[in-house]
C-alpha cells in the first residue's frame, strides 16, 4: 500500500551557486507559478500547493510530416483521445476513474519500439496487479539516458492549443520542451500568466509512459517577485 | 488513498534576500551506500550510475513515502536519548500492537516535533542507532541540526547509516501521531551535500 514507482522528471545538473543563472537560461526544469499563487505559495497557505500536487495524465504528441507546432485540433484530437480511453478503461475494469487535471505533454519520441496502447492499458490496469514489489520494478528497461536519446527536437504547443487545454478542465501543465515558448515568442507564456495556468517547463519525460493514472509531485521552490522558479518534479505510478 | 485536498506545507522556502537563514533542506548523498551488485549493469561506475533513470526510486525511497510525526516533550532535557524517543513513540505502537495482528510497524521516515516553540531537539547517538535498527531511512526536525552540539558525530552516524536528514522543518500544522505522505525531494538532481527541499506532507485518507 502507498508503494510507488518514482520517476524523477528534472532536466539539469545545477548545484547551488549555479542554480539561478541555470534557472533563468532554462538549463533546469523550472515551474511558471501564476502570481496569485505565488502569493499565496508564499504565506504558507497549502491551497496553492494543490496546483502542483495531485493525479496527472501523460499524453504523447510526436511529430508528423514535420509539424513542429500542436495547433488547436491537433490538442483537440489528443484530449478527445485520452477521455474515451479514460472512458474504456471505467467499462472495462469497472475502476471509478477521475480524469486528472494535470497534463504532461510529452512531444519528443526517445524510444525506437513504443508500444503505446499496451503501455496505457498497463498504467491504467496496475492498480489491480497487486505485485508488492512494484515500487522497485521498472515498467520497462529503461537503459542509460545518453545512449537511448535520439536527438529529435520537442515541439511547441501554440496559444490556441493551450486555450484548447484549459477549456478541457486542466489546471496545470507541464511540456518537455526547453521552453514554454518557440524562440522569439512569449505568447505561450504571456497566455499562461494571464490566465493564472501553472507550468513545468523542460520536463524529462523519456523514460515514463502516456497513462492516466500517475501523481504528480511538484511544489516549486517559491522566490520573491519571480514567477519562473526551479522545481524538482516528481511522478509517482501506483 | 492520498488526500489531495489536504496538503500541509512544512517547509520554510528561501527568501529571495537570503539574509533570513532559516531554509528546509534535505541531504542526499548518492547511490553508493544504497547500490548492490544486482542493480550495476556492465560500464557502470559509481559516478555514472547516479545518472540512471531506472534507479530513481533507489535514488529517492528514502525521500518519498510514509512518514509519521511524533511530539518530543522537552521539559526535562534537550538532549533526546533512545529512551526518549522510545516513549514519544510508545502510544503508537501500543496502539499498533493492540489493531494489529502483525508487528508494530514505525513508517520510515520520521519527523520530530518539539510541544514547547523554541527548543531544540539533539537527538543523541543512541537514539539514532535505535532509529536505524527500527528501519527509519529519514529523520526531520524542526531546528537546524538534529544532534546540536554534537552535530558533526551525529551527522557522520546518519551518512554511516544511510538516513536522509531533514531539517528548518515547520510542523506546526502536522498532527503527531498520524500517517502522512511525505514529499521532501532534494531541489538539485544529482548534486550530493545539503539541498533546499520543498518538503510537504499529504494526508492519507482510509478507503
Amino acid at each position: 500500500m502507498l508503494q510507488f514507482t518514482i520517476f524523477d522528471l528534472a532536466r539539469g545538473q545545477a548545484t547551488p551557486d549555479t542554480l539561478q543563472k541555470d534557472c533563468e537560461q532554462n538549463a533546469v526544469s523550472i515551474a511558471l507559478v501564476p502570481i496569485d499563487t505565488v502569493v499565496s505559495l508564499g504565506t504558507a497557505s497549502s491551497g496553492a500547493l494543490e496546483a502542483f500536487i495531485g493525479p496527472c495524465s501523460v499524453i504523447e504528441m510526436f511529430e508528423e510530416n514535420n509539424k513542429n507546432v500542436i495547433d488547436a485540433d491537433e490538442m483537440k484530437a489528443a484530449l478527445a483521445g485520452l477521455s474515451k480511453e479514460i472512458e474504456r478503461v471505467k467499462r472495462e475494469y469497472s475502476e471509478s476513474v477521475e480524469a486528472p487535471t494535470k497534463l504532461l505533454i510529452k512531444t519528443r519520441d526517445t524510444k525506437t519500439s513504443s508500444t503505446v496502447s499496451s503501455s496505457v492499458l498497463k498504467a491504467a490496469s496496475s492498480s489491480d496487479a497487486s505485485t508488492s514489489d512494484a515500487s522497485f520494478s521498472a515498467p520497462s528497461p529503461r537503459s542509460s539516458p545518453s545512449s537511448s536519446r535520439t536527438s529529435q527536437n520537442a515541439r511547441h504547443l501554440s496559444p490556441a492549443a493551450l486555450a484548447v487545454i484549459v477549456e478541457h478542465g486542466i489546471t496545470l501543465v507541464g511540456v518537455d520542451s526547453t521552453e514554454l515558448d518557440p524562440a522569439d515568442s512569449k505568447d505561450n507564456v504571456e497566455y499562461a500568466r494571464k490566465n493564472k495556468l501553472p507550468c513545468l517547463i523542460n520536463l524529462e519525460l523519456s523514460e515514463v509512459e502516456s497513462g492516466f493514472q500517475y501523481i504528480l509531485v511538484a511544489p516549486p521552490m517559491v522566490m520573491k517577485d519571480r514567477d519562473l522558479v526551479a522545481v524538482r518534479p516528481i511522478l509517482l505510478m501506483n | 488513498m492520498l488526500d489531495y485536498s489536504n496538503i500541509i506545507d512544512i517547509s520554510i522556502p528561501p527568501s529571495d534576500n537570503g539574509a533570513s537563514g532559516r531554509v528546509t533542506t534535505c541531504t542526499y548523498f548518492g547511490l553508493e551506500a544504497r547500490l548492490t551488485e544486482a542493480d550495476l549493469e556492465p560500464g557502470d561506475s559509481f559516478e555514472s550510475v547516479e545518472a540512471r533513470t531506472d534507479l530513481d526510486n533507489l535514488k529517492l525511497n528514502s525521500h518519498i513515502g510514509v512518514a509519521m510525526v511524533f511530539e518530543l516533550n522537552l521539559a526535562d532535557s534537550a538532549v533526546v536519548d533512545a529512551e526518549a524517543v522510545r516513549s514519544a513513540m510508545k502510544p503508537w505502537l501500543d496502539k499498533v500492537a493492540m489493531f494489529g495482528s502483525g508487528p508494530a510497524i514505525l513508517p520510515e521516515r520520521i519527523l520530530f516535533k518539539t510541544a514547547n516553540n523554541g527548543s531544540h531537539p539533539q537527538l543523541s547517538a543512541d537514539a539514532v542507532l535505535y532509529l536505524s535498527a527500527e528501519g527509519t531511512a529519514l529523520i526531520g526536525v524542526e531546528s537546524a541540526t538534529i544532534g546540536g552540539e554534537d552535530s558533526e558525530s551525529i551527522e557522520l552516524l546518519l551518512r554511516e547509516h544511510d538516513i536522509v536528514r531533514l531539517t528548518n522543518l515547520d510542523l506546526s500544522k502536522a498532527k503527531p501521531m498520524t500517517p502522512y505522505f511525505l514529499s521532501a525531494v532534494p531541489l538539485l538532481a544529482n548534486y550530493k551535500g545539503e539541498v533546499p527541499t520543498r518538503a510537504v506532507l499529504i494526508a492519507i485518507k482510509e478507503d
